[in-house]
Protein backbone atom coordinates (compact mmCIF):
# COMPACT_ATOMS: atom_id res chain seq x y z
CA UNK A 1 0.00 0.00 0.00
CA UNK A 2 1.37 3.34 -1.04
CA UNK A 3 2.21 5.85 1.67
CA UNK A 4 2.04 9.57 0.96
CA UNK A 5 2.22 10.99 4.46
CA UNK A 6 4.16 10.03 7.60
CA UNK A 7 3.35 11.61 11.01
CA UNK A 8 5.35 10.90 14.13
CA UNK A 9 3.53 12.16 17.19
CA UNK A 10 2.55 15.67 16.29
CA UNK A 11 5.30 16.03 13.75
CA UNK A 12 4.79 15.47 10.02
CA UNK A 13 7.90 13.77 8.68
CA UNK A 14 6.84 13.25 5.06
CA UNK A 15 3.88 14.74 3.17
CA UNK A 16 3.41 14.17 -0.56
CA UNK A 17 -0.26 15.11 -0.69
CA UNK A 18 0.39 18.56 -2.12
CA UNK A 19 2.91 17.46 -4.74
CA UNK A 20 1.80 17.93 -8.35
CA UNK A 21 4.50 16.23 -10.42
CA UNK A 22 3.18 13.72 -12.94
CA UNK A 23 4.81 11.26 -15.30
CA UNK A 24 4.53 13.73 -18.16
CA UNK A 25 6.61 16.24 -16.21
CA UNK A 26 9.51 13.95 -15.58
CA UNK A 27 12.23 12.99 -18.02
CA UNK A 28 11.53 9.76 -19.77
CA UNK A 29 12.66 6.74 -17.71
CA UNK A 30 13.29 8.59 -14.47
CA UNK A 31 11.43 7.33 -11.42
CA UNK A 32 9.63 9.34 -8.73
CA UNK A 33 6.46 9.26 -6.61
CA UNK A 34 3.27 11.11 -7.13
CA UNK A 35 1.11 12.67 -4.43
CA UNK A 36 -0.65 9.38 -3.74
CA UNK A 37 2.70 7.82 -2.93
CA UNK A 38 2.77 5.56 -5.97
CA UNK A 39 5.92 5.29 -7.97
CA UNK A 40 5.75 6.81 -11.42
CA UNK A 41 8.11 6.67 -14.39
CA UNK A 42 8.71 9.83 -16.36
CA UNK A 43 7.54 10.06 -19.98
CA UNK A 44 8.81 13.54 -20.90
CA UNK A 45 10.97 13.49 -24.05
CA UNK A 46 13.30 16.12 -25.44
CA UNK A 47 14.86 16.80 -28.76
CA UNK A 48 18.45 17.78 -28.26
CA UNK A 49 19.72 20.74 -30.19
CA UNK A 50 23.27 21.77 -30.76
CA UNK A 51 24.70 25.01 -32.02
CA UNK A 52 27.86 25.98 -33.83
CA UNK A 53 29.31 28.35 -36.36
CA UNK A 54 30.30 25.62 -38.81
CA UNK A 55 28.49 22.69 -40.39
CA UNK A 56 27.69 19.86 -37.96
CA UNK A 57 30.13 17.00 -37.48
CA UNK A 58 28.75 13.65 -38.58
CA UNK A 59 29.68 12.13 -35.25
CA UNK A 60 27.61 14.66 -33.34
CA UNK A 61 24.15 13.83 -31.97
CA UNK A 62 21.55 11.19 -32.62
CA UNK A 63 18.67 10.74 -35.02
CA UNK A 64 16.06 13.44 -34.50
CA UNK A 65 18.51 15.91 -32.99
CA UNK A 66 18.73 19.46 -34.34
CA UNK A 67 21.74 21.54 -35.18
CA UNK A 68 21.67 25.30 -35.60
CA UNK A 69 24.44 26.90 -37.57
CA UNK A 70 24.66 30.46 -36.31
CA UNK A 71 26.58 33.53 -37.30
CA UNK A 72 29.81 34.06 -35.48
CA UNK B 1 -23.13 54.89 -55.70
CA UNK B 2 -21.66 55.24 -59.19
CA UNK B 3 -23.48 57.31 -61.76
CA UNK B 4 -22.98 56.90 -65.50
CA UNK B 5 -24.23 59.21 -68.19
CA UNK B 6 -24.61 57.25 -71.41
CA UNK B 7 -24.42 59.48 -74.45
CA UNK B 8 -25.56 58.93 -78.04
CA UNK B 9 -23.23 58.13 -80.90
CA UNK B 10 -25.40 58.18 -83.99
CA UNK B 11 -28.66 59.43 -85.45
CA UNK B 12 -31.03 58.97 -88.35
CA UNK B 13 -33.72 61.04 -90.05
CA UNK B 14 -37.24 60.09 -91.00
CA UNK B 15 -36.60 61.99 -94.20
CA UNK B 16 -33.24 62.54 -95.79
CA UNK B 17 -34.37 64.82 -98.58
CA UNK B 18 -35.38 67.77 -96.45
CA UNK B 19 -33.49 67.28 -93.23
CA UNK B 20 -29.80 68.14 -93.01
CA UNK B 21 -27.30 67.98 -90.22
CA UNK B 22 -24.19 69.97 -89.41
CA UNK B 23 -21.73 69.41 -86.57
CA UNK B 24 -23.27 66.11 -85.52
CA UNK B 25 -20.37 65.41 -83.15
CA UNK B 26 -21.55 68.27 -80.95
CA UNK B 27 -24.64 66.37 -79.84
CA UNK B 28 -22.71 63.24 -78.88
CA UNK B 29 -22.30 64.72 -75.42
CA UNK B 30 -24.28 64.73 -72.21
CA UNK B 31 -26.62 67.57 -71.32
CA UNK B 32 -23.82 69.67 -69.83
CA UNK B 33 -22.71 70.48 -73.36
CA UNK B 34 -22.64 74.05 -74.61
CA UNK B 35 -22.04 73.24 -78.27
CA UNK B 36 -24.70 71.98 -80.58
CA UNK B 37 -25.54 70.16 -83.74
CA UNK B 38 -27.89 71.89 -86.12
CA UNK B 39 -30.75 70.09 -87.85
CA UNK B 40 -32.42 72.06 -90.60
CA UNK B 41 -35.82 71.37 -92.12
CA UNK B 42 -35.60 72.74 -95.66
CA UNK B 43 -39.00 71.65 -96.89
CA UNK B 44 -41.54 74.32 -97.71
CA UNK B 45 -44.45 72.84 -95.82
CA UNK B 46 -45.53 71.58 -92.43
CA UNK B 47 -44.93 67.88 -92.75
CA UNK B 48 -43.83 66.17 -89.57
CA UNK B 49 -40.30 64.85 -89.76
CA UNK B 50 -38.15 63.45 -87.00
CA UNK B 51 -34.60 63.05 -85.92
CA UNK B 52 -33.83 59.86 -84.01
CA UNK B 53 -30.87 60.27 -81.65
CA UNK B 54 -29.48 56.84 -80.87
CA UNK B 55 -26.40 54.77 -80.17
CA UNK B 56 -26.26 55.06 -76.37
CA UNK B 57 -23.31 53.07 -75.07
CA UNK B 58 -24.81 50.60 -72.64
CA UNK B 59 -21.42 48.91 -72.27
CA UNK B 60 -20.49 51.76 -69.90
CA UNK B 61 -22.57 49.98 -67.25
CA UNK B 62 -20.87 46.82 -65.90
CA UNK B 63 -22.80 43.68 -66.75
CA UNK B 64 -23.11 42.70 -63.08
CA UNK B 65 -24.35 46.12 -61.98
CA UNK B 66 -27.63 46.58 -60.17
CA UNK B 67 -29.35 49.63 -61.58
CA UNK B 68 -31.24 51.53 -58.92
CA UNK B 69 -32.60 54.33 -61.10
CA UNK B 70 -32.24 55.95 -64.47
CA UNK B 71 -33.58 58.94 -66.35
CA UNK B 72 -33.55 59.96 -70.00
CA UNK B 73 -33.01 63.56 -71.02
CA UNK B 74 -31.77 65.80 -73.77
CA UNK B 75 -30.74 69.42 -74.15
CA UNK B 76 -31.96 71.36 -77.16
CA UNK B 77 -33.58 74.54 -78.40
CA UNK B 78 -35.60 75.34 -81.50
CA UNK B 79 -36.26 78.05 -84.03
CA UNK B 80 -39.26 78.01 -86.34
CA UNK B 81 -40.53 74.61 -85.20
CA UNK B 82 -43.96 73.64 -84.04
CA UNK B 83 -43.96 73.20 -80.26
CA UNK B 84 -47.45 71.73 -80.14
CA UNK B 85 -47.76 68.84 -77.71
CA UNK B 86 -48.98 66.81 -80.68
CA UNK B 87 -45.39 66.64 -81.83
CA UNK B 88 -43.66 66.24 -78.49
CA UNK B 89 -40.56 64.05 -78.15
CA UNK B 90 -40.89 60.35 -77.52
CA UNK B 91 -38.55 57.61 -76.57
CA UNK B 92 -38.23 55.04 -79.35
CA UNK B 93 -37.11 51.54 -80.09
CA UNK B 94 -35.65 52.23 -83.51
CA UNK B 95 -38.55 54.31 -84.90
CA UNK B 96 -41.33 52.80 -82.79
CA UNK B 97 -42.42 54.94 -79.88
CA UNK B 98 -42.26 53.50 -76.38
CA UNK B 99 -43.63 54.89 -73.16
CA UNK B 100 -41.99 58.13 -72.10
CA UNK B 101 -42.56 61.62 -73.39
CA UNK B 102 -41.04 65.05 -72.94
CA UNK B 103 -41.94 68.63 -73.66
CA UNK B 104 -40.84 70.24 -76.91
CA UNK B 105 -37.68 72.33 -76.79
CA UNK B 106 -38.17 76.05 -76.45
CA UNK B 107 -36.06 78.81 -77.91
CA UNK B 108 -33.80 78.53 -74.87
CA UNK B 109 -31.40 75.65 -74.52
CA UNK B 110 -32.55 73.65 -71.51
CA UNK B 111 -32.18 70.03 -70.39
CA UNK B 112 -35.51 68.28 -70.77
CA UNK B 113 -36.27 65.07 -68.89
CA UNK B 114 -38.64 62.42 -70.17
CA UNK B 115 -41.56 61.62 -67.93
CA UNK B 116 -43.78 58.59 -67.76
CA UNK B 117 -40.85 56.25 -68.33
CA UNK B 118 -42.42 52.96 -67.33
CA UNK B 119 -39.97 50.63 -69.05
CA UNK B 120 -37.43 48.91 -66.82
CA UNK B 121 -33.72 49.35 -67.25
CA UNK B 122 -33.52 45.81 -68.64
CA UNK B 123 -36.02 46.75 -71.34
CA UNK B 124 -34.24 49.96 -72.22
CA UNK B 125 -30.88 48.18 -72.31
CA UNK B 126 -32.44 45.38 -74.31
CA UNK B 127 -33.16 47.76 -77.15
CA UNK B 128 -29.40 48.28 -77.48
CA UNK B 129 -28.36 50.60 -80.28
CA UNK B 130 -32.00 50.90 -81.35
CA UNK B 131 -32.95 52.81 -78.22
CA UNK B 132 -33.29 56.46 -78.98
CA UNK B 133 -34.98 59.79 -78.60
CA UNK B 134 -37.34 61.06 -81.28
CA UNK B 135 -37.67 64.81 -81.70
CA UNK B 136 -39.97 66.46 -84.20
CA UNK B 137 -38.58 69.05 -86.60
CA UNK B 138 -41.95 70.04 -88.04
CA UNK B 139 -42.06 73.64 -89.18
CA UNK B 140 -44.48 75.96 -87.39
CA UNK B 141 -44.99 77.89 -90.62
CA UNK B 142 -44.62 76.39 -94.08
CA UNK B 143 -42.51 79.27 -95.38
CA UNK B 144 -40.19 79.63 -92.39
CA UNK B 145 -37.17 77.39 -92.18
CA UNK B 146 -37.17 75.31 -89.03
CA UNK B 147 -34.10 74.58 -86.96
CA UNK B 148 -33.45 72.23 -84.09
CA UNK B 149 -30.26 72.69 -82.10
CA UNK B 150 -29.24 69.63 -80.09
CA UNK B 151 -26.54 70.05 -77.46
CA UNK B 152 -26.55 66.55 -76.07
CA UNK B 153 -28.58 63.68 -74.72
CA UNK B 154 -28.05 61.12 -72.01
CA UNK B 155 -29.36 58.28 -69.97
CA UNK B 156 -28.27 58.99 -66.43
CA UNK B 157 -27.91 55.72 -64.55
CA UNK B 158 -27.37 55.17 -60.85
CA UNK B 159 -26.05 51.71 -60.11
CA UNK B 160 -24.09 49.57 -57.72
CA UNK B 161 -21.59 46.88 -58.52
CA UNK B 162 -20.41 44.07 -56.19
CA UNK B 163 -16.80 44.70 -55.35
CA UNK B 164 -14.08 43.62 -52.96
CA UNK B 165 -11.43 45.66 -51.17
CA UNK B 166 -7.94 44.35 -51.85
CA UNK B 167 -5.25 45.83 -49.63
CA UNK B 168 -1.57 45.44 -50.37
CA UNK B 169 1.32 46.20 -48.03
CA UNK B 170 5.06 46.39 -48.59
CA UNK B 171 7.92 45.65 -46.24
CA UNK B 172 11.40 46.30 -47.57
CA UNK B 173 12.98 48.37 -50.30
CA UNK B 174 11.17 48.71 -53.58
CA UNK B 175 7.76 49.61 -54.91
CA UNK B 176 4.46 47.87 -55.45
CA UNK B 177 1.55 49.05 -57.54
CA UNK B 178 -1.12 49.35 -56.32
CA UNK B 179 -0.13 50.05 -52.71
CA UNK B 180 -2.87 50.15 -50.11
CA UNK B 181 -6.59 49.57 -50.46
CA UNK B 182 -8.08 49.10 -53.91
CA UNK B 183 -11.70 48.45 -54.80
CA UNK B 184 -12.01 45.79 -57.47
CA UNK B 185 -15.26 44.75 -59.06
CA UNK B 186 -16.21 41.11 -58.85
CA UNK B 187 -15.20 39.48 -62.09
CA UNK B 188 -12.31 41.85 -62.72
CA UNK B 189 -8.63 41.02 -62.38
CA UNK B 190 -6.46 42.38 -59.60
CA UNK B 191 -2.95 42.96 -60.86
CA UNK B 192 -0.01 43.70 -58.56
CA UNK B 193 3.37 44.83 -59.91
CA UNK B 194 6.41 44.48 -57.63
CA UNK B 195 9.68 46.22 -58.41
CA UNK B 196 12.49 45.53 -55.87
CA UNK B 197 15.10 48.23 -55.36
CA UNK B 198 17.70 45.46 -55.66
CA UNK B 199 16.80 42.45 -57.70
CA UNK B 200 19.23 40.33 -55.69
CA UNK B 201 16.90 40.75 -52.72
CA UNK B 202 14.46 37.89 -52.20
CA UNK B 203 10.80 38.69 -52.81
CA UNK B 204 8.10 36.86 -50.92
CA UNK B 205 4.39 37.47 -50.56
CA UNK B 206 1.43 36.24 -48.57
CA UNK B 207 -2.24 36.55 -49.34
CA UNK B 208 -4.41 36.48 -46.27
CA UNK B 209 -1.53 34.84 -44.43
CA UNK B 210 -0.94 32.08 -46.99
CA UNK B 211 2.35 32.10 -48.85
CA UNK B 212 1.89 32.95 -52.54
CA UNK B 213 5.55 33.46 -53.42
CA UNK B 214 5.42 30.60 -55.91
CA UNK B 215 2.64 32.41 -57.80
CA UNK B 216 4.69 35.54 -58.40
CA UNK B 217 5.70 35.80 -62.04
CA UNK B 218 9.15 37.20 -62.69
CA UNK B 219 9.61 39.25 -65.85
CA UNK B 220 13.05 40.17 -67.11
CA UNK B 221 13.01 40.90 -70.80
CA UNK B 222 13.26 43.48 -73.53
CA UNK B 223 11.29 42.92 -76.67
CA UNK B 224 9.65 44.47 -79.70
CA UNK B 225 6.13 43.43 -80.63
CA UNK B 226 3.83 44.42 -83.46
CA UNK B 227 0.06 44.43 -83.74
CA UNK B 228 -2.42 45.03 -86.52
CA UNK B 229 -5.96 46.46 -86.37
CA UNK B 230 -8.00 44.23 -84.09
CA UNK B 231 -10.94 42.19 -85.24
CA UNK B 232 -12.96 42.67 -82.08
CA UNK B 233 -15.41 44.86 -83.89
CA UNK B 234 -18.18 44.57 -81.36
CA UNK B 235 -16.31 46.12 -78.48
CA UNK B 236 -13.19 47.57 -80.03
CA UNK B 237 -14.29 49.20 -83.22
CA UNK B 238 -16.23 52.39 -83.02
CA UNK B 239 -17.16 55.11 -85.39
CA UNK B 240 -18.58 58.56 -85.28
CA UNK B 241 -20.00 60.43 -88.20
CA UNK B 242 -22.83 60.39 -90.62
CA UNK B 243 -23.46 58.87 -94.00
CA UNK B 244 -20.18 57.09 -94.31
CA UNK B 245 -20.04 55.49 -97.64
CA UNK B 246 -17.73 54.59 -100.42
CA UNK B 247 -18.53 55.27 -104.00
CA UNK B 248 -18.27 51.79 -105.43
CA UNK B 249 -20.64 48.88 -105.45
CA UNK B 250 -19.04 47.31 -102.38
CA UNK B 251 -21.06 47.70 -99.21
CA UNK B 252 -19.94 50.69 -97.23
CA UNK B 253 -19.76 48.71 -94.02
CA UNK B 254 -17.06 46.50 -95.47
CA UNK B 255 -15.06 49.52 -96.50
CA UNK B 256 -15.32 51.11 -93.10
CA UNK B 257 -13.64 48.10 -91.59
CA UNK B 258 -11.31 47.40 -94.43
CA UNK B 259 -8.08 47.61 -92.44
CA UNK B 260 -9.11 45.20 -89.70
CA UNK B 261 -6.69 42.31 -89.51
CA UNK B 262 -4.24 43.72 -92.01
CA UNK B 263 -0.80 45.19 -91.61
CA UNK B 264 0.78 48.11 -93.39
CA UNK B 265 3.18 45.65 -94.96
CA UNK B 266 0.53 43.19 -96.13
CA UNK B 267 -2.76 45.05 -96.55
CA UNK B 268 -5.98 43.38 -97.54
CA UNK B 269 -5.86 44.57 -101.10
CA UNK B 270 -3.75 46.89 -103.14
CA UNK B 271 -5.67 46.38 -106.31
CA UNK B 272 -9.11 47.37 -107.47
CA UNK B 273 -9.12 50.24 -105.07
CA UNK B 274 -9.85 53.01 -107.49
CA UNK B 275 -13.02 54.85 -106.70
CA UNK B 276 -13.30 53.17 -103.32
CA UNK B 277 -13.11 55.69 -100.52
CA UNK B 278 -14.58 56.09 -97.12
CA UNK B 279 -15.98 59.55 -96.65
CA UNK B 280 -18.31 61.58 -94.49
CA UNK B 281 -20.86 63.21 -96.73
CA UNK B 282 -23.06 64.55 -93.96
CA UNK B 283 -22.41 68.18 -94.69
CA UNK B 284 -22.00 68.27 -98.43
CA UNK B 285 -18.94 69.13 -100.48
CA UNK B 286 -18.36 72.46 -98.75
CA UNK B 287 -18.78 71.10 -95.24
CA UNK B 288 -15.91 70.66 -92.81
CA UNK B 289 -17.76 67.86 -91.05
CA UNK B 290 -15.64 64.76 -90.54
CA UNK B 291 -16.27 61.28 -89.30
CA UNK B 292 -13.87 58.75 -87.87
CA UNK B 293 -13.33 55.11 -87.17
CA UNK B 294 -11.30 53.79 -84.25
CA UNK B 295 -9.33 50.60 -84.83
CA UNK B 296 -8.25 48.77 -81.64
CA UNK B 297 -4.83 47.18 -81.18
CA UNK B 298 -4.14 44.41 -78.70
CA UNK B 299 -0.98 44.69 -76.58
CA UNK B 300 -2.14 42.54 -73.70
CA UNK B 301 0.89 40.26 -74.10
CA UNK B 302 3.19 43.03 -72.88
CA UNK B 303 3.75 42.30 -69.17
CA UNK B 304 2.23 44.70 -66.64
CA UNK B 305 4.59 47.38 -65.43
CA UNK B 306 6.69 47.24 -68.59
CA UNK B 307 8.48 50.42 -69.59
CA UNK B 308 7.52 51.43 -73.13
CA UNK B 309 10.70 52.54 -74.85
CA UNK B 310 9.32 53.43 -78.27
CA UNK B 311 6.23 53.30 -80.46
CA UNK B 312 6.10 53.26 -84.23
CA UNK B 313 2.94 53.19 -86.32
CA UNK B 314 2.76 52.74 -90.07
CA UNK B 315 -0.43 53.01 -92.10
CA UNK B 316 -1.10 51.93 -95.64
CA UNK B 317 -3.70 53.82 -97.63
CA UNK B 318 -4.43 56.86 -99.73
CA UNK B 319 -6.46 60.02 -99.89
CA UNK B 320 -9.25 60.70 -102.39
CA UNK B 321 -8.20 64.19 -103.37
CA UNK B 322 -4.65 65.46 -103.63
CA UNK B 323 -5.51 68.74 -101.93
CA UNK B 324 -5.39 68.79 -98.15
CA UNK B 325 -7.88 71.17 -96.57
CA UNK B 326 -10.88 71.15 -94.24
CA UNK B 327 -13.13 69.39 -96.73
CA UNK B 328 -10.49 66.99 -98.00
CA UNK B 329 -9.56 64.94 -94.97
CA UNK B 330 -7.91 61.50 -94.76
CA UNK B 331 -5.74 61.35 -91.69
CA UNK B 332 -4.70 59.13 -88.81
CA UNK B 333 -3.89 59.66 -85.14
CA UNK B 334 -3.12 57.51 -82.12
CA UNK B 335 -5.47 57.44 -79.13
CA UNK B 336 -5.53 55.90 -75.72
CA UNK B 337 -9.22 55.74 -74.97
CA UNK B 338 -10.46 59.15 -75.98
CA UNK B 339 -7.12 60.94 -75.54
CA UNK B 340 -5.02 61.85 -78.56
CA UNK B 341 -1.41 60.79 -77.96
CA UNK B 342 0.29 61.55 -81.25
CA UNK B 343 0.46 64.05 -84.02
CA UNK B 344 -2.37 63.73 -86.53
CA UNK B 345 -0.99 62.85 -89.91
CA UNK B 346 -2.52 63.14 -93.36
CA UNK B 347 -2.26 60.66 -96.15
CA UNK B 348 -0.56 62.80 -98.73
CA UNK B 349 -0.99 60.81 -101.92
CA UNK B 350 -3.91 59.62 -103.98
CA UNK B 351 -1.88 56.48 -104.65
CA UNK B 352 -1.73 53.75 -102.08
CA UNK B 353 1.36 54.06 -99.91
CA UNK B 354 2.74 53.84 -96.42
CA UNK B 355 2.95 56.73 -94.01
CA UNK B 356 4.65 56.61 -90.62
CA UNK B 357 3.32 58.76 -87.82
CA UNK B 358 6.21 61.05 -87.10
CA UNK B 359 5.51 61.80 -83.45
CA UNK B 360 3.69 58.82 -81.97
CA UNK B 361 3.95 60.18 -78.44
CA UNK B 362 5.13 58.78 -75.14
CA UNK B 363 3.15 55.81 -73.93
CA UNK B 364 2.77 53.80 -70.76
CA UNK B 365 1.85 50.15 -70.49
CA UNK B 366 -1.56 51.09 -69.05
CA UNK B 367 -2.27 53.48 -71.91
CA UNK B 368 -1.61 50.69 -74.40
CA UNK B 369 -4.50 48.77 -72.82
CA UNK B 370 -6.81 50.97 -74.89
CA UNK B 371 -4.62 51.68 -77.91
CA UNK B 372 -6.58 52.86 -80.93
CA UNK B 373 -5.76 54.16 -84.37
CA UNK B 374 -8.27 56.74 -85.54
CA UNK B 375 -8.89 57.17 -89.25
CA UNK B 376 -10.70 60.44 -89.91
CA UNK B 377 -12.29 61.41 -93.18
CA UNK B 378 -14.09 64.40 -94.63
CA UNK B 379 -16.39 64.83 -97.60
CA UNK B 380 -13.43 63.93 -99.75
CA UNK B 381 -12.11 60.99 -97.79
CA UNK B 382 -9.61 58.24 -98.20
CA UNK B 383 -8.93 54.59 -97.67
CA UNK B 384 -7.07 52.72 -94.95
CA UNK B 385 -5.96 49.28 -96.09
CA UNK B 386 -3.79 48.19 -93.19
CA UNK B 387 -1.67 49.34 -90.28
CA UNK B 388 1.19 48.10 -88.13
CA UNK B 389 1.74 49.32 -84.59
CA UNK B 390 5.14 48.40 -83.17
CA UNK B 391 6.13 48.73 -79.52
CA UNK B 392 9.55 48.23 -77.94
CA UNK B 393 9.52 47.63 -74.21
CA UNK B 394 11.58 46.40 -71.34
CA UNK B 395 10.38 44.94 -68.10
CA UNK B 396 12.07 43.87 -64.88
CA UNK B 397 9.55 43.09 -62.17
CA UNK B 398 7.35 40.55 -60.46
CA UNK B 399 3.61 40.39 -61.03
CA UNK B 400 0.77 38.69 -59.21
CA UNK B 401 -2.67 38.53 -60.80
CA UNK B 402 -5.93 36.94 -59.77
CA UNK B 403 -9.59 37.29 -60.62
CA UNK B 404 -11.81 38.66 -57.89
CA UNK B 405 -14.64 36.18 -57.44
CA UNK B 406 -16.40 37.47 -54.34
CA UNK B 407 -16.85 40.58 -52.24
CA UNK B 408 -14.64 39.14 -49.49
CA UNK B 409 -11.81 41.52 -48.59
CA UNK B 410 -8.27 40.30 -49.08
CA UNK B 411 -4.83 41.41 -47.94
CA UNK B 412 -1.58 40.88 -49.80
CA UNK B 413 1.67 41.39 -47.89
CA UNK B 414 4.81 41.77 -49.98
CA UNK B 415 8.27 41.48 -48.46
CA UNK B 416 11.37 42.53 -50.35
CA UNK B 417 14.73 41.55 -48.85
CA UNK B 418 12.95 40.26 -45.80
CA UNK B 419 12.87 36.56 -44.97
CA UNK B 420 11.43 34.63 -42.07
CA UNK B 421 14.37 34.38 -39.68
CA UNK B 422 15.32 32.39 -36.57
CA UNK B 423 17.49 33.82 -33.82
CA UNK B 424 19.23 32.13 -30.89
CA UNK B 425 20.15 33.97 -27.72
CA UNK B 426 23.69 33.23 -26.67
CA UNK B 427 25.47 34.93 -23.79
CA UNK B 428 22.86 37.65 -23.73
CA UNK B 429 22.96 38.41 -27.47
CA UNK B 430 20.64 37.26 -30.24
CA UNK B 431 22.48 35.51 -33.04
CA UNK B 432 20.84 34.82 -36.39
CA UNK B 433 20.53 31.18 -37.35
CA UNK B 434 22.01 30.75 -40.80
CA UNK B 435 21.05 27.13 -41.38
CA UNK B 436 19.16 24.43 -39.58
CA UNK B 437 19.82 20.68 -39.69
CA UNK B 438 18.09 17.59 -38.46
CA UNK B 439 19.83 14.26 -38.09
CA UNK B 440 18.05 11.61 -40.12
CA UNK B 441 19.37 8.05 -40.35
CA UNK B 442 22.72 9.19 -39.04
CA UNK B 443 23.10 12.07 -41.50
CA UNK B 444 22.58 15.78 -40.88
CA UNK B 445 19.99 17.02 -43.37
CA UNK B 446 19.39 20.76 -43.88
CA UNK B 447 15.86 21.86 -43.05
CA UNK B 448 13.63 24.87 -43.62
CA UNK B 449 14.29 26.86 -40.49
CA UNK B 450 10.72 28.16 -40.43
CA UNK B 451 9.48 24.65 -39.67
CA UNK B 452 12.42 23.37 -37.65
CA UNK B 453 10.77 23.75 -34.27
CA UNK B 454 7.32 22.75 -33.08
CA UNK B 455 5.18 23.86 -30.15
CA UNK B 456 4.35 20.22 -29.47
CA UNK B 457 7.96 19.25 -28.78
CA UNK B 458 10.38 19.92 -25.90
CA UNK B 459 13.98 20.86 -26.53
CA UNK B 460 17.16 20.83 -24.55
CA UNK B 461 20.60 22.13 -25.29
CA UNK B 462 23.13 19.47 -26.09
CA UNK B 463 26.57 19.57 -24.61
Amino acid sequence: MAVNKVVYGNTTLVDLTSDDAMATDIASGKKAHNRTGNQITGTLTFVTYYTGTSDPSSSLGSNGDIYLKVGS
Amino acid sequence: MPTARLIPSTYSFSNTNYLTMTNADNMYENTDSDTYATITNTQTGTTTYYIYIKGFNFDDIPSNATVSSFSVKFKARESGLSTSTSYRPYMVNNTTTITGTASMPSTTATPITFTGVSATWATIKGYGLNFGIRISVRRSSRNTTGYLYVYGAEIEVNYTVPAATITSTLTGNGTIDPLGAETVMVGDDYELVIVPANFSDPVTAKRDGTDITAQLVFHNESDTVSAIPGSDVTTGFSESGANFYQNSSTSSDAWLRYAIGHSAESPYSTTNTSNTYVKDSSGGSSSTATGWMNYPFDFSDIPPGAVINSVQVKCYGARENATINNQRVARVGLYSGGTLKSTVQDFTSTSNGTITISSPGTWTRDELEDAQLRFEVGYYGGRLLGATWTVSYSVHNYTYTFTVTSTTASTIDVMIGVQDALYWKNNGSWVKVLKGYKKVNGVWVEQDITSLFSNAQNYKKGA
